[in-house]
């Protein structure tokens, strides 16, 4: 049996914590820099310090937290070994591949030949088409739908429900909104929303 | 049906009522009879299965466990305060539930529906094909997310809600008793009781004050 500790900070997302326990692994203790919840436990497993005493652990980590600049200080703050998490309540073709530290969600449809960097997260009912190229320290939140060959680069932060249509690049660390519809390329550091989706 | 699940009625014979009489299959259920109003459909079939009526004759049946294909909220509330029998609850077999989510009487959860833990779902409460909910939000009684609305985590649909087809809400918010979402809208804010919102973000358009609710269902 697999086992890891999740390192967190903020909102903690607890489907992560339950997707790791329901792909049968054991997740030995929390991490997280939210010091009331020291002594806590949630789902049995307990709070037991801050990020920084993860670090060199011998146990695989993965941050949990659902804000991915957040993730990528952790990450590099940390000298650990990366885990993944997959919901087995997910659909994932053979061909797809991912990287460590990503997470994916109960009802994700990954299609062939999708490709996923380091510390992406993955939310639920979340579809990816073929042919897919998503960076690290990605968010996608749930409901997102990426339509074939659509690449979105490190940091992009997807938010609930959005849609990009066939062959089109989200920019390194920009924010497409709630149910916006990327139809042209969207370039680094941007935030757009709407349908179109437009900057704001 | 192999899985067993036992005897169901089914009322209403509209659109709905396929997808709830196939979900039904899927899972196990035996549909015995569907019942409607409408006259024109006695004797049709759903499914392979006999439309008969009116509603009250399933009176006579009052023992056998029932679900509603209604998709109006407010109808699907005068139908249960008048009908006083024993409620089914529908989850298709490619629905995902965690453990820790708590699911009333009355409730139909279609194909792809995915419920984060501790999610909590009323009673008569239609989640319609590839909704999301997200940890910690509280559906109430009556409410209906069309297909694909994804809730983000600890959001809280208030009773009789209609979300159209593919809204979202952003995490924390409330979205009042009996208002409507329009389809694709995407809620940023919260929503007050009885009102038709509509866009992205999503704006308020029209009160419903008085003019949606609890109406009379007389048998």
């Amino acid at each position: 049996m697999t086992e890891i500790v999740l390192i967190n900070d903020g909102h903690l997302p607890k489907a992560v914590l339950v997707a790791a326990m329901s792909s049968g692994m054991t997740v030995r203790a929390i991490y997280d820099d939210q010091s009331e919840r020291w002594g806590q436990t949630l789902y049995g497993v307990p709070f037991v310090g801050a990020v920084s005493q993860a670090n060199a652990l011998n146990i695989p980590g993965v941050i949990a937290c659902d804000d991915p600049r957040r993730r990528k200080e952790i990450a590099d703050q940390l000298d650990l070994k990366w885990g993944k998490i997959v919901h087995p309540f997910s659909t994932i073709n053979p061909s797809a591949k991912f990287g460590p530290g990503t997470i994916i969600l109960a009802g994700a449809i990954l299609q062939p030949d999708v490709v996923i960097g380091k510390h992406t997260m993955i939310s639920a009912n979340v579809t990816i088409a073929h042919d897919c190229v998503i960076g690290d320290f990605v968010q996608l939140e749930p409901g997102v739908v990426l339509a074939g060959s659509v690449r979105i680069d490190d940091g992009a932060w997807l938010q609930i429900g959005a849609c990009v249509i066939p062959c089109v690049q989200i920019g390194a660390g920009s924010s497409v909104g709630p149910r916006a519809v990327a139809i042209r390329d969207i370039p680094f550091e941007t935030e757009v929303a709407g349908l179109p989706a437009m900057p704001v | 049906m192999s899985k067993g699940l036992g005897p169901l009625l089914v009322v209403g014979a509209g659109g709905h009522a396929k997808a709830v009489v196939g979900a039904a299959q899927v899972a196990g259920f035996d549909v015995l009879k569907v019942y409607d109003d409408d006259p024109d459909k006695w004797g049709e079939e759903v499914l392979g299965v006999e439309v008969i009526g009116p509603i009250r004759r399933i009176l006579d049946a009052a023992a056998t466990p029932t679900i509603l294909a209604i998709g109006d909220p407010a109808t699907r509330k005068a139908m249960v305060e008048s009908l006083p029998l024993e409620w089914a609850t529908l989850i298709h077999p490619n629905a995902f539930l965690e453990s820790s989510v708590e699911v009333g009487p009355g409730t139909v959860m279609f194909a792809g529906v995915v419920c984060q833990p501790d999610a909590r779902v009323g009673s008569h409460v239609i989640l319609n094909a590839n909704v999301t909910v997200a940890s910690d939000c509280i559906v109430e009684d009556f409410a209906h997310l069309a297909p694909g609305v994804d809730l983000s985590h600890d959001v809280h649909v208030g009773v009789g809600v209609f979300m159209g087809i593919g809204a979202v809400t952003l995490p924390n918010l409330r979205v009042g008793n009996w208002t409507t979402v329009g389809a694709g809208a995407a809620v940023m804010s919260d929503l007050p009781e009885s009102v038709v919102a509509v866009g992205s973000p999503a704006r308020v358009i029209k009160s419903l004050v008085g003019k949606i609710g609890p109406r009379e269902f007389n048998h």
